[in-house]
């Protein structure tokens, strides 16, 4: 659905995105990480029509953002960062107004706006004036209104900036049910968790460069993450530690709260080994605990917290 | 307060600073600059020319010095009011749209410091631009004719003048969110200021003779208001003065001290915007919420038509306020009533003091209003929004250029209403041709309202700040109407030794909108008179047209607007696809 080929981006003497290449299948919930200024929005951007890549061709539904503006404009649903929003119309007025600028026809458009309105769960807003709406409001205002022309494609910008949990976690809910109403996603986000929890690939992006795409379970496995074991002995923790990082198995033996957190080197080994050892070495194992690996864990290990 | 604590704290630091990076304040001194060059150049060669053939160069000098310091004292107090207004309309109303208000209110700064601290920045520019006369002007005096009080005197008022206009403009920019609207409201109060107590001393001058001193009462006049102070210093006017103090000094402290009261009424305005705030914050609104919500949620959704941005365009309160809207609604009512009982249509001066003020609004106003439209999108960062609709670029310019011709049709349509009260009650009762009036008078306003919608359009997409689209396009067409007629007067008068005759006023004045239509208005009411059967010609600036000619030039005058509208439309609407697909 999405298919990025060596973009490049330049501001002045910055390169916002250096040789970018992407794919992006259809029906896919793409998560795209990176630090702030790494070049998401940029992307986003260059998909949606609004930025001219410098060098490189990017496709949206096999059809070329330089020559096919007018029909990706159709099928995509752009999301920015900061949302602007017509604070002197009411919230049916602005679905209304992106309604006819998106020429769905006028009779389609009041069901249409019912039904984009009670997903984002703004029915009871629909006379409100836009700016009398709360921050975490706006920006399911938002994302009604990049569904209002039911869109293939939605490009979504930090959707959950600012917003309190609560919002969050409807905002959360609101991108799976578009995700299993079968549309493709590209969304940014800073709250990792969430991407975790609803994205079946990602993308991390660090200076304008494309460190990893793919899927999360590769991600993981790249970045050596999810081998990460908890261990609680009742007593001298620096001869369990040393026991442990003698093991050629072992990357690093950290130290959280009283628990011995210990690394293991990519590939597949199992964990019994670590028991064996303390056992052998005399110590009382008191708590064994294999730790989830997380989406955190993957983006700290293959970025370098570099920012342009 | 310290003075210098409210006039240099950070809001001054953070304003010279900004204003320092930003190209368009050494634009502004080097364009202001070039101007006064161009103006004393101008000035020199007229006068030169007039000097008698065989005087030596150092008597010329002597005799140019004094006509050149008027001229640029005259230029010079204009030009640095109204870029007093510019430079503070958007002073304010920036904050807002930026959303940076709220942070400057969560800061122990008082209001006072922040309204002060903006205006005390701006006074900075305005005394370097006042001071780039000075060395040419005091290099003259060398040559004698000028004593320096004049000069002072000149500089001073045109200085206070200016800082007056920019605390209007604060003022103006702390009520209102939208540029345009507080510039034409800061030039409306400015001129109001300046021109409206004469307005009424002269029409209550002879009634009230007997009960009160009207020369003395011009005379305070004078001495507080800095236009005629500018005039009686530079033209010899014979205005006394009882108290001893010249009337440029005493013109200059009014103005000084009007400034201080505009700018802690805007501080006053401000507290109230911050106390607003936090009353929001707070879950505490001034407005009573009545039975079935607040405001905003008792609203009635309107149907959106088929062109949605010529439709929300059109929605737009003309003045922001409505309330300033129908009082001016009403002002102009009752001032048409006024005028009327008090004149009589035979008056020549009653059609032009309607029609000349109301021509130059609707002309102001079709300068100004669609100059801060896209800047303004830019800033509410709704534009990239709209960019991603597939909305063509002509579409856009389309909707935003017709609502906004469509929004100034109250201007002209007071122009109408009273032209025709005159055809029915007035002096064009029973005229052959009554109706070319109105129609010359509406269809030139028309189109150059159009053409100056559109090319405040096309700044509009050029300049990132709606303040210096509005700056651009108003100067782009005063200096088209009068700046180049003067000019090319003045180089014709030197090269040809005659400037009248000829072709050269038509092609000059013929695209002037003012100038078409009191020609057209004076020769009208001529129709109407009996002047008419002595001269059968309208009395254009260098010609005598008869009604065939007049109406040749003004159907050709008018569809030169019309052209230049569509080819400034082209333009825009060709920028703005190369901005669709731009770099950011």
């Amino acid at each position: 659905m999405i298919d990025i080929q060596g973009v490049t981006v330049r501001y002045g003497k910055l390169t916002a995105l250096d040789d970018l290449t992407l794919h992006i299948g259809s029906g896919e919930v793409f998560g795209f990480i990176g630090p702030n200024g790494a070049g998401k929005s940029t992307t986003m951007k260059v998909l949606a029509c609004l930025l001219k890549a410098d060098a490189g061709d990017a496709r949206v539904d096999g059809m070329h953002v330089r020559d096919h503006a007018d029909e990706i404009r159709r099928i995509v649903g752009y999301m920015p960062d900061f949302l602007g929003v017509y604070d002197d119309l009411t919230v049916d007025e602005y679905l209304q107004f992106f309604a006819a600028a998106f020429r769905v026809p006028r009779k389609k458009r009041r069901a249409l706006i019912g039904s984009v309105l009670e997903l984002t769960d703004l029915v009871e807003k629909r006379n409100t004036m836009v700016s009398g709406l709360s921050r975490g409001m706006q920006q399911r205002l938002g994302v009604a209104r990049v569904l209002v022309h039911d869109p293939k494609v939605l490009l979504l910008d930090e959707p959950a900036s600012g917003l309190d949990p609560r919002a969050r976690i409807e905002m959360r809910g609101l991108l799976v049910e578009l995700r299993n109403m079968g549309k493709t996603i590209m969304v940014s986000s800073h709250i990792l968790s969430e991407l975790h929890e609803m994205c079946s690939s990602i993308g991390i992006i660090e200076r304008g460069v494309l460190e990893y795409a793919g899927s999360l379970e590769d991600a993981f496995k790249r970045a050596g993450a999810g081998e990460r074991i908890g261990i609680r002995v009742q007593a001298d923790h620096d001869r369990a530690a040393q026991l442990l990082e003698s093991d050629e198995r072992v990357v690093t033996v950290g130290r959280d709260d009283g628990e011995l957190v210990v690394e293991l080197s990519p590939g597949e080994h199992g964990h019994h080994f670590l028991i064996e050892r303390l056992v052998q070495g005399g110590l009382q194992i008191e708590a064994f605990t294999p730790r989830t690996a997380k989406l955190e864990d993957v983006f700290l290990r293959l970025t370098k917290g570099k920012v342009q | 307060m310290l003075p210098h604590r409210l006039l240099f704290g950070p809001i001054f630091l953070k304003e010279t600073l900004s204003s320092g990076r930003r190209g368009m304040t050494y634009w502004l001194r080097g364009g202001y600059a070039a101007l006064l060059c161009l103006v004393i150049s101008l000035a020199l060669l007229a006068a030169t020319n007039d000097q008698p053939y065989g005087s030596s160069g150092v008597e010329r000098l002597g005799t140019i010095a004094p006509i050149i310091t008027r001229v640029v004292g005259i230029v010079q107090f204009i030009v640095l009011t109204h870029i007093g207004i510019l430079l503070t309309a958007s002073a304010l109303s920036e904050e807002k749209l930026n959303r940076t208000i709220g942070s400057l209110f969560t800061t122990p700064m008082s209001s006072m410091e922040i309204v002060f601290g903006k205006l005390s920045s701006r006074i900075v520019q305005l005394i370097l631009l006042g001071l780039v006369p000075l060395p040419i002007l005091l290099a003259l005096r060398v040559f004698g004719g000028i004593q320096a009080e004049a000069i002072f005197a000149f500089t001073t008022l045109s200085l206070s003048s200016a800082v007056l206009a920019a605390s209007i403009g604060l003022v103006m920019s702390a009520w209102v969110s939208k540029a345009w609207s507080a510039v034409t409201m800061g030039m409306l109060i400015t001129a109001a200021i300046y021109g409206l107590p004469w307005l009424l001393w002269g029409s209550l001058a002879q009634k009230l003779q007997p009960v009160l001193n009207w020369t003395l009462i011009a005379e305070v006049l004078a001495h507080l208001s800095a236009p005629a102070a500018l005039f009686a210093t530079f033209l010899d006017w014979q205005i006394p003065s009882r108290i001893g103090v010249p009337l440029w000094a005493t013109a200059s402290i009014t103005n000084v001290l009007m400034a201080i009261g505009f700018t802690s009424f805007a501080s006053v305005m401000m507290r109230r915007m911050a106390s607003e705030r936090s009353a929001r914050r707070g879950g505490r609104s001034r407005k009573k919420k009545r039975a079935g919500g607040t405001a905003a949620e008792r609203q009635q959704s309107r149907t959106v038509g088929e062109r949605p941005v010529f439709w929300r365009q059109l929605r737009q309160p003309l003045m922001e306020r409505r309330a300033v809207t129908w009082v001016m609604y009403i002002g102009a009512a009752l001032l048409l009533v006024w005028a009327y009982v008090e004149w009589g249509f035979d008056e020549r001066a009653l059609h032009m003091l309607i029609i000349v003020p109301a021509t130059i609004l609707t002309l102001l106003s079709a300068a100004l209003i669609s100059t801060s439209i896209i800047p303004t999108e830019r800033q509410a960062r709704t534009w990239d929004v709209l960019m991603t609709t597939p909305l063509s670029a002509g579409e856009i310019i389309r909707g935003y250029w017709l609502a906004s011709v469509l929004r100034l049709l109250p201007f002209p349509l007071i122009i109408l209403a009273h032209l025709v009260v005159t055809m029915m009650i007035g002096p064009f009762v029973g005229v052959e041709t009554p109706i070319t009036t109105p129609l010359f008078v509406l269809g030139t306003l028309l189109c150059y309202a159009s053409l100056l919608v559109a090319t405040g359009l096309y700044f509009s997409v050029r300049c990132q700040r709606g303040i210096l689209a509005s700056a651009l396009n108003l100067g782009l067409w005063v200096g088209l109407w009068i700046g180049v007629p003067i000019v090319v007067a003045i180089l014709s008068q030197l090269i040809w030794g005659h400037f009248e005759d000829g072709v050269l006023p038509l092609i000059l004045f013929g695209p002037s909108p003012l100038v078409v239509i009191v020609t057209t208005v004076l020769g009208g009411l001529d129709i109407a008179s009996e002047r008419w059967h002595q001269l059968h010609e309208y009395e254009f600036p260098g010609q005598e047209l008869s009604l065939g000619g007049m109406t040749a030039l003004v159907v050709i005058s008018s569809l030169f607007a019309v052209a230049l509208t569509i080819l400034v439309h082209v333009v825009t609407v060709r920028r703005l696809r190369r901005m669709t697909l731009r770099r950011a």
